[in-house]
């Protein structure tokens, strides 16, 4: 039986218009937005919980501990739609070896199928780990890489919640220049990266405020003699010494100058001074000296203070976060910086979390761009192209009657600075720096 | 302006500085001239001395002087201890297996540190005072660290030298085979040999404490492990007395080279003092190429 052409036509016509829409299912529309809300997320990370970054690592392992309990126990985790998800956390010892990085950041994010990234420890590691997450575009929460150069790289998904290096010194500047505008400084910087930066930023904002700098001078890595540099320093005759220094060096530099009685109206550190290991080896001698930290318990932000400046608070309150910090932090331990900016990582991941309502890499990461927020470590918000710190402040505190105390800046200091402080040997005296 | 009594000042930090240098490097020399085992894991044994000294002050309120005897001791027993636990089981084997050993032995001690001291740093404060010299400052426990550090290796030089045990190593670095036809014990000879080494350098950790006495944490002996190769091959790597001298040498012209580049008006005068010292090390080792001294 012949067809008529027109039925011809017509089951022509059926046929590609079935043919077109079956393709344009299978293949053309788009998938429906099928996101299912999972029962955890995970979070995954390295750490160099042995080798020589054994001591920040734990500290930001016990601090990245303390936020996870506060969000799954206090707050009832994070709360996408209906469900509260509670955050699981898998970490890896990277042994304090860039070499192991980037396997272990392969494997958290191809074998674990971890959901987010935080950064390891250190800026050598980050710049290590930084590339795997741009590769697999995976967002990552950098707490304690601060070295300016990683962020200038063109990485998208890396975002930062601590002060980088450059940045650290700066309002130890401000503040010298507050205190005594014609004082003379003498900058001395340790010969690596962070304390390059370090020195950098300082320079940098000294000459910005007008403040003179009389010495600039560098000491080598594994220094175990600071005579010659500090007799040439002393001819000088600075104000304030500025020192950017780790742990060894920095101690043994604030000895020295007790032991050659180079005496000036000021000195500041980086961390060093916070350490509990500067204040054993100096004893009385550690009054006056001030050091700059990202964050110093009896120094941290409230809800209160983020209301006066404009940013929505999230997190625990300092003494609850050292409360939880003791149940998980081995016994005798006291939260440092690094503990403050694993949990800051937490809580700011946390939150924009919940404002994207998703778990897509994309949408939390714009949520982070425009995000402003505070938690007890201090303020949130980052240059959205480079996903720098701009908001978080170093804290400056100072040695005082035996006591760490902020001092910098005056919106949370808890003590004035003392400026001159005592000689060495006002201090062997057994004075102590009391405003 | 430079003075005669700036440049004798800082000769005389230097050689401070040197004679610890020397002594910190004194046993890994020792290892290697005597036992041909490159003790890789020499900063872990100088990390140990630190925390002998810490724990002695924190607890006892001993001063570094006397924990440096307790250190020798404590080195000395695991210099026995390593060396027929391990070192005898590998001895004669090929240099890389011994290397490997150390290096794994150290990290150890490491690891064994840090779960019983937390890698917190730590530190304490010994504080004599200072003298003057010259018009200068110069703190007293450099001084005795520097003065102490000589007077060991001048103890060690008359064991070696005029002491029957001292003859025994003597002949066994010689030649352990016309040694062992003499009726000497090599193998005691080998495991008191790494009992003085290890001894010594454990000994010298202790003494560290009184040039830097803050940052004591587990892995604070890396650096010293570098500088201590680095010494010993410029004293000629199987000689202890050779690396005395080449660390001698080392804190000297750190602290010359210092004021030198001062003068020059050189920016970063401490940057070109490691490049100086290493060019050193270099011409040294072009002109001599078995080091300062031979064993």
């Amino acid at each position: 039986m012949a067809l008529k052409p027109a039925v011809i036509v017509a089951l022509v016509l059926i046929v590609i218009v079935v043919a077109g829409l079956l393709y344009w299912y299978f293949v053309v529309a788009p998938p429906k937005p099928t996101e299912e809300i999972p029962d955890k997320i995970t979070v995954g990370l390295t750490l160099g919980l042995s080798g020589s970054y054994s001591y920040a690592s734990h500290q930001g392992l016990w601090g990245i501990q303390a936020a996870i309990k506060w969000i799954n126990e206090v707050y009832g985790g994070i709360k996408i739609g209906n469900k509260a998800v509670k955050i699981e956390l898998k970490y890896y010892d990277d042994q304090s070896n860039k070499e192991l990085v980037s396997s272990l950041y392969e494997q958290l994010i191809n074998v674990d199928k971890v959901d987010f990234l935080l950064g390891p420890y250190g800026s050598p590691l980050v710049m290590v780990a930084a590339p795997v997450a741009a590769k697999y575009n995976k967002l990552m929460i950098n707490w304690m890489g601060t070295g300016d150069v990683i962020h200038e790289q063109g990485y998208k998904n890396l975002v930062m919640v601590s002060t980088h290096s450059s940045y650290q010194m700066r309002p130890a500047m401000e503040m010298i220049k507050t205190l005594d505008p014609n004082a003379t400084i003498a900058v001395i910087f340790k010969e690596d990266e962070h304390n390059r930066y370090l020195a950098r930023g300082a320079l940098e904002e000294a000459g910005k405020l007008g403040l003179s700098v009389v010495f600039n001078k560098s000491y080598p890595v594994d220094i175990k003699d600071f005579t010659p540099i500090f007799t040439e320093m002393a001819a000088k005759k600075p104000d304030v010494i500025v020192i950017c220094a780790h742990e060894a060096d920095g101690i043994l530099a604030a000895q020295q100058l007790a032991e050659l009685n180079i005496n000036a109206k000021l000195m500041i550190m980086g961390f060093v001074p916070s350490l509990k290991s500067f204040r054993d080896a100096l004893g009385n001698l550690a009054e006056g000296w001030a050091g700059t930290n990202q964050w110093t318990y009896g120094a941290s932000y409230t809800p209160s203070d983020a209301q006066a400046l404009g940013y929505e608070w999230f997190g625990p309150t300092e003494d609850k976060f050292l409360e939880l910090y003791n149940q998980v932090a081995s016994p005798g331990q006291f939260p440092s910086e690094h503990a403050g900016a694993g949990a800051a990582a937490i809580l700011v991941l946390a939150r924009a979390i919940e404002k994207a309502q998703s778990l897509n890499q994309d949408a939390v990461r714009n949520v982070l761009n425009t995000m402003k927020l505070a938690t007890f470590y201090g303020l949130y918000q980052i240059d959205p192209t480079t996903g720098k710190q701009i908001a978080h402040k170093e804290i400056l505190s100072q040695w005082q009657g035996g006591r760490f105390v902020a001092i910098w800046p005056p919106e949370i200091a808890t003590s004035r600075p003392v400026y001159p402080i005592p000689t060495w040997d006002e201090k062997r005296q057994g004075a102590q720096a009391l405003p | 302006m430079v003075t005669a009594e700036y440049v004798i000042f800082v000769t005389i930090a230097g050689v401070m500085l040197g004679t610890f240098y020397g002594l910190a490097t004194i046993g890994l020399s020792f290892t290697f001239g005597i036992l041909r085992i490159l003790n890789s894991g020499h900063g872990s044994f100088v990390m140990i001395g630190a925390y002998i000294s810490y724990w002695c002050f924190a607890l006892l309120g001993l001063p570094p002087l006397v924990s440096s005897l307790l250190a020798f001791a404590v080195g000395f027993f695991m210099g026995f201890a390593l060396y027929h636990g391990l070192i005898s089981r590998v001895l004669g084997g090929p240099e890389l297996i011994s290397l490997v050993l150390m290096f794994a032995f150290g990290i150890f001690l490491q690891e064994v540190a840090k779960f019983s001291w937390s890698a917190s740093p730590r530190g304490f404060t010994w504080g004599l005072g200072s003298i003057n010299i010259f018009g200068y400052e110069y703190p007293l426990t450099r001084l005795i660290g520097g003065v102490v550090s000589a007077v060991i290796v001048l103890v060690l030089y008359v064991f070696l030298f005029r002491t029957k045990s001292g003859n025994a190593i003597r002949s066994v670095v010689e030649d352990p085979e016309g040694a062992a036809l003499c009726g000497v014990n090599v193998s005691r000879v080998y495991a008191l040999s790494l009992a003085i080494a290890l001894g010594l350098t454990v000994a010298s950790g202790a003494l560290s404490t009184l040039f830097v006495s803050g940052g004591i944490e587990p892995y604070m002996g890396d650096p010293y492990t570098t500088r201590a190769f680095a010494i010993a091959v410029l004293g000629g790597l199987t000689s202890p007395f050779g690396s005395f001298l080449a660390g001698l040498l080392f804190g000297i012209i750190e602290n010359l080279s210092y004021m030198l580049l001062s003068l020059a008006n050189v920016g970063n005068p401490f940057s070109m003092t490691r490049f100086l010292t290493f060019a050193m090390i270099l011409l040294v080792l072009l002109i001599r190429p078995q080091g300062l001294l031979k064993r």
